[in-house]
């Protein structure tokens, strides 16, 4: 595996700048917004439940 | 001994016994399913000897069990046919077994496999070993991740087979789930040194009766519980993974709920590397209404990354994943199953069966070594505030979305793919000197067909802390300083994306490693 050059990341002429976030701007929001929600979806899947644990595999 | 020229009706012959005449076995699904298999162009069986009167250990102690106690007079030697690619007669077949350890190499390369007939009626399908397709762990290539390496002795030889056991069910000292479980530890026992134990030793492993009270024997199937008991009992733990997709009517009432076909891909994707089976736990249509039944999966088929355009939504390599294979003791070993859609699962049950129905997964049982204790879910939501954070620097400004691969692994596997990458001299002993933990964590981050960044987490830790181990970045310095700069001016708005009471700790630790 090789280190990569910028042209095989970025798009042609795009430089990157450590830039503050503005917390009022709708796209930073709902981009946070919508990992916090994925994250509790996926943390919700290691519950257990009860019931279906008691379900017969039998064919 | 008995040499016959492969062909349908001599394997039929092959397989029956006493208790089940060939137009029985012509019936049975797994005639149709081995017919296939073994004529297949990858394996294209053309002889079968036959060696009677063959001691199966395993046989033997279901035979002390029940068999043996039957007024019926079951005898305890089994039949075990074997194929092999090429054409040969007995008188030739003598000469070879004659030659010593160099001699006819070439002729027993052309071993297919073997399978043990039991002396039962019907369920006639014991210790079977059969080559697998071609196999490797290359994108594009059928992975069959979940198997082994058989030493396998016939008159004298012993000849090597990669391959995983199978064996149908004998619906009297196992059920579909107390199979799927013999097959995942004839891979265990071998990679993690636990026990392998005879269907009816699983299957009283399970519990002391039926789950509906009943006596045991004859067995009626388990429930999930009973499953990871009988797991547990043989020195694995479980990981019971549940539905996340719920089907409901118009007036909104719950009338499924299963596993989407994009969650099963990631959990079997995740835990593939360890090697062990994953069970699957499949709905499928059994006459007019439907079963739940078991599994063992051992491979898949996944394509190359690729290109995607970048989106707000999280991009996962496993959604690359095309089909699966596994041991379905009523069919066969090897199995492959199609994916439809979200949710519908393509296996033999669907394509073979009239009418076509689809199938579909309600849980996965993934076999664990217990030292394993961090859950993929826990790594996934650390890799959902990751994506987040890359994606606001990144800023649309990437050829391709970021793609994520999360998988387990041993540290040494990760040590020996290290040495393999471009990465200084210094950067490289550091990271193979370091101590590191039996089994990893390994978050890859792509951009099209690259990675550009590698994140490790100890999987043997405790949940609530900082678990991260190391970070591997493959672009060029000024974007990685780039980035560790951003990290730092947007603490504040950052810092919460981890869904952890560690958070800080996981900023911090991306921070450091940035460099």
């Amino acid at each position: 595996m090789k280190k990569l050059q910028i042209t095989q990341i970025l798009v042609k002429g795009a430089k990157l700048n450590a830039v503050k976030l503005d917390e009022a701007n709708r796209a930073v929001t709902k981009i946070i917004n919508a990992t916090k929600q994925r994250q509790t979806e996926v943390l919700k899947l290691k519950e257990v439940d009860q019931e279906r644990l008691r379900m017969v595999v039998q064919l | 001994m008995q040499v016959l020229p492969y062909s349908e009706t001599n394997l039929a012959e092959s397989l029956s016994n006493k208790y089940t005449p060939k137009e029985v076995i012509k019936a049975k699904n797994h005639f149709t399913y081995l017919k296939d298999y073994l004529s297949h162009p990858e394996i294209n069986a053309q002889t079968i000897v036959i060696e009677e009167n063959y001691i199966s250990k395993d046989f033997l102690q279901d035979y002390a069990t029940y068999y043996s106690l039957c007024f019926e007079e079951y005898p305890k030697f089994c039949t075990r046919i074997h194929f092999f690619r090429n054409v040969f007669n007995e008188e030739e077949f003598q000469i070879q077994i004659l030659k010593n350890d160099s001699g006819g190499k070439g002729f027993w390369d052309n071993y297919l496999g073997f399978i043990v007939i039991k002396p039962i009626p019907v369920k006639i399908i014991g210790y079977t070993v059969l080559k697998t397709f071609a196999s490797n762990n290359a994108f594009n290539s059928r992975n069959f991740w979940g198997i082994r390496k058989y030493k396998i002795h016939l008159y004298g030889r012993e000849i090597e087979l990669t391959s995983l056991a199978f064996q149908e069910q004998d619906s009297v000292l196992a059920a579909c789930a107390t199979t799927a479980i013999w097959s995942m530890l004839n891979k265990a026992a071998v990679d993690f040194h636990t026990i392998l134990k005879s269907p009816s030793q699983i299957t009283k492993d399970a519990d002391n009766v039926s789950p509906d009270g009943s006596r045991l024997f004859p067995n009626k199937g388990l429930n999930l519980l009973q499953i990871c008991q009988a797991i547990l009992n043989s020195g694995l733990v479980s990981e019971i993974k549940q539905p996340d997709y719920i089907i409901t009517d118009s007036s909104n009432h719950i009338i499924g709920r299963y596993i989407s076909l994009s969650y099963l891909k990631k959990i079997i994707n995740a835990y593939s590397p360890i090697g062990i089976p994953i069970i699957l736990v499949i709905n499928v249509p059994n006459g007019i209404s439907y079963g739940l039944h078991a599994i063992a999966i051992s491979g898949y088929k996944q394509k190359s990354p690729s290109t995607l355009a970048p989106s707000s939504e999280t991009s996962w390599l496993s959604d690359n994943i095309e089909k699966f294979y596994a041991h379905d003791d009523q069919w066969g070993p090897f199995a492959r199953i199609g994916l439809k859609d979200d949710i519908e699962l393509l296996t033999p049950w669907t394509l073979l069966l009239s009418p076509s129905k689809p199938t579909y997964a309600t849980n996965i049982v993934v076999p664990l070594y217990p030292k394993i204790r961090i859950s993929y879910e826990d790594i996934e939501a650390i890799v959902l505030g990751l994506d987040a954070i890359l994606t606001l620097f990144f800023n649309n400004k990437t050829v391709a979305d970021l793609v994520w691969d999360i998988k387990i692994d041993f540290s040494e596997n990760h040590k020996a793919r290290i040495r393999t990458y471009s990465l200084d001299v210094s950067e490289k002993i550091k990271r193979l000197t370091k101590n590191q933990p039996k089994y990893l964590w390994i978050a890859d981050c792509y951009i099209g067909d690259h990675i550009i960044f590698e994140f490790t987490f100890d999987a043997t830790d405790v949940r609530s802390g900082m678990i991260g181990e190391d970070i591997i970045s493959f672009v060029p310095p000024d974007i990685t300083s780039e980035l560790k700069q951003h990290l730092i001016i947007n603490k504040a708005l950052h810092s919460t994306l981890f869904h952890h009471i560690a958070s800080m700790q996981y900023y911090q630790f991306l921070i450091d490693n940035f460099s």
